[in-house]
């Protein structure tokens, strides 16, 4: 079995869910155009994550395997309730724009496919700091799309105004909706791709 | 007990759901009040907005406060389920209501300001939906609900069509068009707002008859 080390960086980079894997991309599109939500959606992925991979795999040999994706759906479910709960009394503005992908989480490939390739076959412990890593590695891409389309489309970052980028640069509306996240994200990917693949051809 | 045995994955499935179950409705009732809160926020905030009404404190309690001295509120009832009216206490003369129905996927709630002769539209916001993201949902923004503002209506008489999407109310007036890519939740929202003034103009009609048979006997 790999070392945490190399699971927890893995999870990050050369395993990287949304690069390397390339799951989770509705929310990536869907989120990206405002830092605040982005971050909130990172925060309920990674707790999702590390927290039903935990579970699933405390009880992977109680589980039968012919119900397995149901109980992992449940699980996972459980945890994505939850993560929608305390958006929704914490932040109710945030909660407005992103609650219906909160709910998506559920689906998420990325949650799933953790649960199904690595909970289901691991410790706990490891199970855990895969969930943590992988939520990591989509939020890392997520935020570096949103710490560029919020300016360029908003002329904001954090919802204060950028009084720099307002003189010279008119706010550019395609970085607002799903299409810009759709450039943003090929171009990272291509950008990680070469030097993520490359490194390891080499 | 075998893993794979009926009785085995019955039980199991039972317990995990139990467990689960029981988690969501611990973080939902330690939550509850917070969540609640927010909710009459948003609806307070919803509803100053359609009366125009500024609050330069964003808080709950000046919005109670801004809502109480600016609106007077009323139970319609005579027209089937009871329906929540506000009106203007200071002038532009205006009476608003919370509408409701059934809309693509799930109820839309709002409320609608209009003038006191029933004529016009003054404006329209959306308190609660669970549209489509990004297509039905997008009833909520203001570029949409704005179009409402100042809008007149077909009729003002119950049991006629009052509101159509695309078409004026008078020849060559101004039309709102249904949003692209939503034609079924354009088409509940239309045919909430026709049933829904349908209702609070009969209402609204039976109230001010009771007033003023009322009014005549003192």
């Amino acid at each position: 079995m790999p070392s945490i080390k190399t699971i927890f960086f893995d999870g990050i980079g050369k395993n990287n869910p949304i690069f390397i894997q390339v799951l989770g991309i509705c929310s990536t599109l869907a989120v990206t155009n405002l830092l605040a939500n982005t971050l909130f959606m990172c925060a309920g992925l990674i707790f999702s994550t590390a927290m039903s991979s935990l579970i699933i795999s405390l009880i992977r040999n109680l589980i039968p395997a012919r119900i397995r994706m149901i109980v992992q759906v449940l699980i996972i479910a459980t945890f994505v309730m939850m993560v929608d709960i305390v958006i929704s009394a914490t932040a109710p503005d945030i909660h407005k724009f992103i609650g219906p992908y909160i709910g998506l989480i559920i689906t998420n490939c990325i949650i799933m496919g953790r649960a199904e390739a690595f909970a289901m076959q691991n410790k706990p412990i490891p199970s855990f700091i895969d969930g943590i890593a992988m939520g990591l590695g989509y939020s890392m891409v997520l935020i570096v799309i949103a710490v560029i389309r919020e300016p360029l489309g908003f002329g904001t970052i954090l919802g204060h105004t950028l009084p720099a980028i307002n003189v010279w640069w008119h706010q550019w509306t395609i970085m607002v909706m799903a299409p810009g996240a759709f450039f943003m994200l090929g171009l990272l990917s291509w950008i990680a791709r070469l030097y993520l693949l490359g490194k390891e051809k080499k | 007990m075998k893993k794979n045995s009926p009785l085995y994955i019955v039980l199991f499935m039972m317990i995990v759901t139990l467990v689960c179950g029981a988690a969501i409705a611990y973080v939902q009732s330690t939550m509850k009040e917070t969540l609640a809160a927010n909710a009459r926020l948003a609806r307070n905030r919803t509803i100053a907005s359609a009366f125009n009404l500024t609050v330069t404190d964003q808080t709950a309690a000046a919005y109670d406060n801004i809502l109480a001295e600016n609106l007077t509120t009323d139970t319609l009832t005579g027209a089937g389920a009871p329906i929540e009216m506000f009106t203007t206490k200071k002038t532009p003369a205006s009476v608003g209501f919370i509408f409701s129905g059934m809309g693509f996927w799930d109820y839309i709630s709002g409320i609608m300001v209009l003038s006191p002769d029933l004529s016009e539209i003054r404006s329209l916001r959306i308190i609660e939906q669970k549209e489509t993201p990004g297509l039905g949902a997008r009833i909520t923004e203001k570029s949409f609900t704005d179009l409402f503002a100042d809008f007149p209506l077909r009729s003002a008489t119950a049991g006629q069509l009052h509101f159509k999407f695309g078409e004026p109310a008078a020849e060559n007036g101004r039309k709102i068009d249904a949003l692209t890519g939503a034609t079924q939740t354009s088409l509940a929202l239309e045919r909430i707002i026709n049933s829904e003034l349908d209702r609070f103009i009969t209402a609204y009609a039976k109230s001010r008859n009771r007033n003023t048979v009322s009014g005549s006997g003192e």
